[in-house]
Order: C-alpha cells, then sequence, then structure tokens
C-alpha cells in the first residue's frame, strides 16, 4: 500500500504541475467542442451553461495549482506557477468572446 | 555522489587512466569502413546524414521557388503550363514543410542533444537510424514523382473535394497521402527518440533547471509532434480510405464533410509552424549567450514560454478556416487563442534583446542572422497578430498577403535561425569553421533578397492578388510587384549559393579533430568530441558548465568524470532520472547493423507499392519488414551484466525492468501517439454527426455483449499473465495466447455484427466511421498479436522470464491500451447512436 500510495502522490505532483496549460486545454477544448454538440441539440441556454460551469471548474484547477506551486522554491514548482499564472490568462481571453459575441448562432 | 564535486578539486575517477581503457573505448565506438558506413547509427553519423538530406530538399524546393516566380515575374507568362505550375506549388510547399523544415530540426537535435547532454548516444540510435533511412528514401521517391508527371497538384494542404478521386484522379494525391503518412511516422519515431533522450540520458547532475534552452525546445517540439501529426496522420488514411474504397468521409452529399479535413490537417498544420519554430528559437537561445558572452537573460520564464506556446498552439488551428462558415463564437474562441499565444512568444524575442543588451554581442555571421531572424520574424508576427483578427481575416485569406506573413514566419523563425546555427555549430563539427567572410555575404544577400521578394507581396496581396495562380493578366496593378519580388528571389537564391560555396571549401566534417570551442560557448557540446561523445561523462552543476569550470575539456578528456571507458566491452550511456538527473541505470546500446535499413527499405516500398496499388508484391514487403524489425529487435534486450562502476563509488545496474528503463518510456508515448490519433477519430466521429445527424442511425444495432465478453476475458488475461511470468511458463504463455486471441475475436465480432445489419462502409459518412473505427483498432491489436509472438518466442528461448521481462512490460501497456481503446470504441459506436438517437 506504501508503494501505491507513493505512486498516486507522484501521479499527482506530476498533474500539479502540467495543471495549468492541462486545465487550458480542455476548458478550450470543452468551449469549443460543445458549442457544436450541445447547441444543435440543447440550445443556447444549456450551452451558456457549460460555458460557465467549465469556466469555474478551470479556474478552480488553476488556483489550487497557484496556491500549491506559490511556496515552491524549485525549479520546476517556479515553471509550474509561472504557468498557472499564464493559464489564468488564457482562460480569461478565450471565455471573453462568450461575453460578446451571441451564443448558437450558426450551429447546426 | 561525495566525489562528484570538481569546485573542490575531487573527481569521480582517478588519475592516470588503466593502460588501455581508451583504446577499447574507441574500438566500441569504432564507425563501419567504406560503403559499409550505411549501417552506422552513431548519432553524429545520422545527423551528418540527416542535415544534409534536409538541406539537400531546402536547395530542391527553393530551386522549384525560383520555377514558380519566374513564371509570375511577368503578366500572361507562359513559362510553365498550368497543371505543372500546379504541381510545383504543392511540390514546394510540400517538401519545405515535410521534407525540410521538420527533418532539419529534428536533425539538429539528433546531431547535437547527446553532445549537449553529456550522453554516448541517444538511447534507440536504431530507431533513429531507421528514421533518418525512411525519411531519405520515402522523401526522394516522391520528389521524383515531379519528374514523371505524377506529382500532387492540390496544393500542400490537399483539402478535399480537390483532391478526391472524382476531381484528382490518378495516383498524384495517393503519392501525397501515403508518402507523407509514411515520413510522418519517420518524424514520430525521431521523435520518441528525442523525448526519451532529453528525460533519459542527461549528465549527472543536470537537473531540468540546468537543462541547456535547446534541449528544452527539442523537448517540446517532440511532444508535438506526438500529438499532432496522429491529426494528419489520421487525415491521410481517411482520405486515402475514401479515394481507394469510396468510403465517403469528406463527401457531402453522402453524409462527410469536406470541412473534416481542414479541422484534422490544421490540428496538426498550426502547431506544425511552432513546431519549427521552438527547436529554432532554442538554438537562437544558445548562440545569443554565447555570442554576448553573458547567461540567457530569464532562463526560466523562457522555459515557461516554451511550454505555453506548446500547449497554445494546439487552440489556433481555425483561423486557418475563418472563411469557412464557422459559428461566430467559435471564431471569437480561436481568434482571442491566437491573441494570446503571442504573448508566449513575445517573452523570448524580449528575453533575446535583452540578453544582447545585457553582454556584449560580437558580430559574426551568426549574430547577423540572430538578427536578421529577429527582424523578420518580428514582422512576420506582426502580421500574425493582423491576420488573427477576424474581419481582417476575411479580406486577406488567401491573397498573397498570407504568402508574404508565412514566409515571414517561417523563413525568419526557422531558415535563418538554421544557417546561423550552421555558422555557429560548424567549428564543433568540422576540422574548421565557416568562412565569416562568406557567412556575411550570405547573411547580406539572403536578408535583403528575403525582404525584396516577399514584402511586395503584402501590397500584391492587399490589392487582391490571390495566391496558386499560375498567371495573372496586366493592367491590375500586379506587375510592378511581382517583378521586384522574382528579383528579391534570385537574390537569395545567389545568398544561398555563397552558403553552399562556403560549405564545399570550409566545411570538413570530422568526428576527431574538430576546430574547437572558437566562441567560447559553455555548454557540453564544445567538449572535444568523438563517435563516442567526450571521453568521460562530467558532473553537472550549473547552466554553462564549461565557463563555472574552465578546466572542465582537460578534465573530461583525461578521462577524470564518469564512464571513462566502456565497462561491458560494449557501447553504454548512462541513464539517469527524468527530473534529477540521478544516474540509475548503464544501458547498453547497439552498434552497427543491417535490420533498420532493410526495414526502413522495404516500409518505403511497402507504402509505395500500396500507391500503385501492386497490394501483393507491398504485402510481400510488409513480411520482410517484420522480418527485419524481429531480428533488430531480437538483440535489444540483453540480460544483466552485473553492477558496472562509473565513478565516485557509484555501481549501476546493466539490467532494469519497469519504467526506469527507457523503452518503458518510449512504449508510454507510443501510447500518447496511439491515443491522439484514436481521439482525433473520436473527433472526427462526433463532427460527422454534428453536421449530418440524419445519416446516423434512428434504431442502432443490437448490444455488443460478445465482443464487451471478450474483451473482459483478454483484460482478465492480461492481469493474470503479468502475475504468471516467473511462476509458470505454460500457464503464461496460455494467458498471453488466449488474452491476444479473446481481443482479436472481439473486434472480429463487433466488425462482422456491424456487417450482418446490412450496414456497408460507403452507404454514408456514419458507416464510413463506423469501419473506420475496426480498422484503427485492427490495427493496434494487429501490433499486439505481432508482439505477443515475439514475447512467446522469447520465452521458449530462454530470453524471458521475472527478471528479464521489458519485452513482456512494453506488450503489457500496449495490450492494456488495445482493450482500453477498444472498450472505448465500442461506447462510442454502440452508446453514441444510442444517447444522440
Amino acid at each position: 500500500m506504501v508503494s501505491l500510495a507513493w505512486r498516486a502522490e507522484s501521479v499527482f505532483r506530476t498533474f500539479l504541475r502540467l495543471g495549468a496549460p492541462l486545465a487550458w486545454a480542455l476548458h478550450f477544448l470543452v468551449l469549443y467542442g460543445a458549442e457544436f454538440l450541445v447547441c444543435s441539440r440543447w440550445g443556447s441556454q444549456a450551452y451558456a451553461a457549460v460555458v460557465a460551469g467549465a469556466t469555474l471548474a478551470a479556474l478552480a484547477v488553476l488556483v489550487f495549482v497557484v496556491r500549491s506551486t506559490a511556496a515552491g522554491t524549485g525549479f520546476v514548482d517556479r515553471v509550474a506557477f509561472a504557468l498557472g499564472l499564464m493559464g489564468l490568462g488564457g482562460v480569461l481571453a478565450t471565455t471573453m468572446p462568450a461575453f460578446m459575441i451571441p451564443m448558437c448562432v450558426g450551429t447546426a | 555522489m561525495t566525489r562528484a564535486a570538481t569546485a573542490t578539486g575531487e573527481y569521480p575517477n582517478d588519475l592516470p587512466r588503466p593502460e588501455g581503457e581508451l583504446e577499447r573505448l574507441e574500438a566500441a565506438w569504432e564507425l563501419p569502413k567504406g560503403w559499409r558506413i550505411v549501417t552506422a547509427v552513431n548519432n553524429t553519423v545520422i545527423g551528418y546524414f540527416y542535415i544534409a538530406t534536409a538541406f539537400g530538399f531546402f536547395v530542391l524546393a527553393g530551386i522549384l521557388a525560383l520555377l514558380m516566380r519566374t513564371q509570375l515575374a511577368v503578366p500572361d507568362n507562359t513559362f510553365l503550363g498550368q497543371e505543372t505550375y500546379n504541381q510545383i506549388f504543392t511540390m514546394h510547399g510540400t517538401v519545405m514543410m515535410f521534407l525540410f523544415a521538420v527533418p532539419a530540426v529534428e536533425a539538429m537535435g539528433v546531431l547535437l542533444l547527446p553532445q549537449m547532454l553529456g550522453a554516448r548516444d541517444l538511447p534507440f540510435p536504431r530507431l533513429g537510424a531507421f528514421a533518418f533511412w525512411a525519411y531519405l528514401i520515402g522523401g526522394l521517391v516522391f520528389f521524383c514523382t515531379l519528374f514523371v508527371g505524377l506529382a500532387p497538384s492540390g496544393g500542400w494542404f490537399m483539402y478535399p473535394p480537390l483532391t478526391s478521386e472524382r476531381f484528382s484522379p490518378g495516383v498524384g494525391a495517393d503519392f501525397w497521402l501515403l508518402g507523407i503518412g509514411f515520413i510522418e511516422i519517420s518524424a514520430i519515431a525521431g521523435a520518441i527518440e528525442i523525448i526519451v533522450g532529453v528525460l533519459r540520458t542527461r549528465a549527472p547532475g543536470m537537473t531540468l533547471d540546468r537543462m541547456p534552452i535547446f534541449a528544452w525546445t527539442m523537448l517540446v517540439f517532440a511532444g508535438m509532434v506526438v500529438f499532432a501529426f496522429p491529426a494528419v496522420i489520421l487525415a491521410t488514411i481517411l482520405l486515402e480510405l475514401e479515394r481507394a474504397f469510396d468510403w465517403p468521409f469528406f463527401i457531402a452529399e453522402r453524409g462527410g464533410d469536406p470541412l473534416l479535413w481542414q479541422h484534422l490537417f490544421w490540428f496538426f498544420g498550426h502547431p506544425e509552424v511552432y513546431i519549427i519554430f521552438l527547436p529554432a528559437a532554442g538554438m537562437v537561445s544558445m548562440i545569443v549567450p554565447a555570442m554576448a558572452q553573458t547567461s540567457m537573460v530569464g532562463h526560466r520564464l523562457i522555459v515557461v514560454a516554451l511550454i505555453a506556446t506548446g500547449f497554445f498552439s494546439f487552440g489556433l488551428w481555425v483561423h486557418h478556416m475563418f472563411t469557412t462558415g464557422l459559428p461566430a463564437l467559435s471564431l471569437g474562441f480561436f481568434s482571442a487563442a491566437s491573441m494570446a499565444v503571442s504573448v508566449p512568444s513575445g517573452l523570448q524575442v524580449f528575453a533575446w534583446i535583452a540578453t544582447i543588451a545585457a553582454g556584449r554581442l560580437r558580430l559574426t555571421a551568426a549574430s547577423l542572422f540572430v538578427l536578421g531572424f529577429l527582424f523578420i520574424f518580428t514582422l512576420g508576427g506582426l502580421t500574425g497578430v493582423m491576420v488573427a483578427m477576424v474581419p481582417f481575416d476575411w479580406q486577406a485569406h488567401d491573397t498573397y498577403f498570407v504568402v508574404a506573413h508565412f514566409h515571414y514566419v517561417l523563413v525568419g523563425g526557422m531558415v535563418f535561425p538554421l544557417l546561423c546555427a550552421f555558422y555557429y555549430w560548424a567549428p564543433a563539427f568540422s576540422r574548421r569553421p565557416l568562412s565569416e567572410r562568406m557567412g556575411k555575404s550570405a547573411f547580406w544577400l539572403i536578408f535583403i533578397g528575403f525582404n525584396v521578394a516577399f514584402f511586395p507581396m503584402h501590397i500584391s496581396g492587399l490589392i487582391g492578388m490571390p495566391r496558386r495562380v499560375y498567371s495573372y493578366p496586366a493592367g491590375l496593378g500586379w506587375d510592378l510587384p511581382n517583378l521586384i519580388s522574382t528579383v528579391g528571389a534570385f537574390i537569395v537564391a545567389a545568398g544561398i549559393l555563397v552558403v553552399l560555396a562556403d560549405f564545399l571549401r570550409n566545411l570538413r566534417p570530422t568526428l576527431t579533430k574538430s576546430a574547437g570551442d572558437v566562441w567560447k560557448g559553455g555548454t557540453l557540446e564544445w567538449l572535444e568530441n568523438h563517435t563516442y561523445g567526450a571521453r568521460s561523462v562530467p558532473h553537472v552543476d550549473s547552466r554553462e558548465p564549461l565557463w563555472t569550470h574552465p578546466r572542465m575539456s582537460e578534465d573530461v578528456k583525461k578521462g577524470r568524470y564518469y564512464l571513462p571507458g566502456t565497462m561491458t566491452g560494449g557501447r553504454e550511456t548512462i541513464v539517469t532520472s527524468p527530473v534529477e538527473a540521478v544516474p540509475q541505470y548503464l544501458m547498453r546500446l547497439p552498434g552497427p547493423g543491417w535490420p533498420h535499413l532493410i526495414a526502413a527499405v522495404f516500409t518505403a516500398a511497402f507504402f509505395l507499392l500500396l500507391t500503385v496499388k501492386a497490394v501483393a508484391l507491398a504485402l510481400a514487403c510488409g513480411g520482410i519488414v517484420i522480418a527485419a524489425m524481429i531480428a533488430w529487435m531480437w538483440s535489444s534486450d540483453p540480460a544483466s551484466a552485473g553492477e558496472a562502476d562509473i565513478g565516485a563509488g557509484i555501481s549501476l545496474p546493466t539490467y532494469v525492468a519497469g519504467p526506469t528503463h527507457p523503452s518503458w518510456w518510449a512504449m508510454v508515448v507510443v501510447l500518447l501517439v496511439a491515443g491522439a490519433l484514436y481521439l482525433s477519430y473520436v473527433f472526427g466521429y462526433l463532427y460527422l454527426w454534428t453536421v449530418s445527424p440524419a445519416t446516423w442511425p434512428t434504431t442502432p444495432i443490437s448490444m455488443p455483449s460478445w465482443p464487451v465478453t471478450c474483451l473482459i476475458v483478454s483484460g482478465v488475461a492480461l492481469a493474470a499473465a503479468t502475475r504468471l511470468l516467473g511462476s509458470s511458463r505454460l500457464l503464461f504463455a496460455l494467458a498471453l495466447a488466449c488474452g491476444i486471441g479473446a481481443l482479436l475475436v472481439g473486434l472480429a465480432l463487433d466488425a462482422w455484427t456491424q456487417w450482418q445489419s446490412g450496414l456497408r462502409p460507403s452507404a454514408s459518412g456514419y458507416a464510413a466511421m463506423v469501419y473506420a473505427n475496426a480498422v484503427l483498432q485492427a490495427q493496434i491489436a494487429g501490433v499486439v498479436t505481432a508482439m505477443g509472438a515475439f514475447t512467446l518466442a522469447r520465452l521458449v528461448a530462454g530470453r524471458l522470464d521475472a527478471d528479464r521481462r521489458v519485452v513482456f512490460d512494453n506488450l503489457a501497456l500496449l495490450w492494456g491500451y488495445a482493450i482500453g481503446e477498444a472498450a472505448l470504441g465500442l461506447l462510442l459506436t454502440h452508446g453514441f447512436p444510442r444517447v444522440a438517437g
């Protein structure tokens, strides 16, 4: 069990270090992919809920990454921290069009 | 590690070294003589071959560019016919992107990385050699199609329906699809080698923080290749299936969609720009500090910027599709991401400028190319921000403005750094440096010529000249810009000729006596190098170890550091941990041989024969490939030779299994490639549903209970085989055979059920996707079967047991993945229609 716990922690730390760009990538994928899948079936209100949910989830992950790595002094932690900040900017930039452009216009 | 600190005057190994140690090391790494050099696998030899080949393709594609510019110099020109022009511009773009740009940066990685990381070689030398020969043979045959009128003519991005069987009959498009698919496999093989090499073969003490920026860029580059290239490989498979068997993935009236190709192509195509640019930026990040004699400003920020650029670049692909009628909000997402990526890119530019300002830049030929790169690439980046804005892109799309933009980005961001790298690193690999005088002349010719050629294209584009026209009438205002562009193109060609003349006059490639560290660089590639790299492997405690320890070169040469000889009598390299670079394992490396070369030749033959529909001969070649690969792999897992003392009291095992072994890492990367390919397929499946839901079944076929049962049996057998290895050979063999058999039966049953339901792949986009799933699953299952047979053969031969188990560990990873992918396939093809129907 010790080995299993160690492995789980190791996997967790790896994901933590890559968490920021992964969160951005998944958020982007959900926003873009869901526009086609959700809009064509459930309409703009459902899609707005998906955008809000995905953005909140991504921001939560990013804040967690930033807080977890902020105190670290090692190279990998510092890089993860900076990526976390950049990821926050990326997620906000990606979400911005959802506030400006009508949803589900032009989808099948 | 007590004796690893050089600052205190202590070294891992004492002097004098035992008599004959150096001679034994040299003998182990001796190169084949004469024409047998083709069997060599050393990174230096393969690196030279790779770079020469890539540069050769650059010159060939450049000649094609000159032909195009000659045709466009004046209105209504008849120098080239329409079809010939179409073939030439298609080949120019394809050769530059697939046969020059990506292989060139990969080649620089193969040549430089082991030296820079303090390794004797990359961990899989035969894989690297295979990748090179596959690229050379495939590339040459592909290029030669131009001389027999069989070249593709649909543009380098080969959009259907133009490239469908109906509008592009003949084999030209097939040559592109199979040829490029094959070359991409070669690029992926190189990427696997680079990822594992960078993460696992760094010198002791070279933590990630101390790793050279170039190695970081190659790591990001290779990671991007792993995720980007599978999308275009899938696209080529689908289009070839459509052309050969009428499976309508891209035919709109039968439930397909031509835009699916664009999505898949550009999901690869846009990251491709950064795949090319990042390693070039890495070269610049190595050269600027050496030329300015100061450390790189913002080293960590550059690493952050590289990783961020790598990720962001996957969110930009639709900006090539702004005019295809996608929903406005989608355009907004991609426009935002396109602008966001300029932030990390800009970070790097500021870091280079700050480093130049912090030091004293020597104005050498290499420095001039760096300055030229900064100027041209920044201009390309600025026009990139312009075309990232949707309204502007609608106006400029498919005009010469875009041609100007991407040439500023690609030539500025890749060709200038590459030429800079030639002038900078030539002394490390040549008996004498290149000529500064000729280099500076070449720079001015290329820099001026480039701007004369491409700047006017912004103007011709803005006044309406579309790209890809073979001729144009007079009086549209396009005459003068085109004439100027043509003059500029020939000035660039003159500059390239000067570079070639310099190569011929001064470049003397060597593996023994190079000109040495003439620029006073601080990183390990400036140690005295041989076929085996440096005499001993240094302990690294800073980012510029040669600046920190001025005597390091001498001490390394005397053999004072790690592994000063050969411990097992053969080729070896130290494998270290991925983050802290702590020595873990002494990996034995293969020497020269024929199997990888035979495999490369016959893999090329397999693809070419398939292109011309000679299926029986192609299958015969496929059989030879499998035989060659078995011969190649058979000796690649030698038994333990005990512990080896590499110095400083460190004894390393000569056999390990599981995650410590580099091949486990390589297999994980292969699974990432396979996963990326399958996720691209899932995207395609869902995408076709969004555009043509009417072709999806309203009453799905019965639940796949038998295939599911087979997958469960296969999974149980995998778990059993993992436990039984080492306890019962017979039961292990039984579990292996039954488990893989169950996987095959499950997949076959599912395909049979679909067929029995009356579904035919040519009926609709949906049906084609269902059978494409079967094709992809069969590919993986086929590899699992071959590896399973190989594992059983090793068991019978006594080369597999509880300790010597690397072959089975790798099979288990792939087997588990195959079960997972098959389960996902069932969920998608059976579950999704039920949810969506």
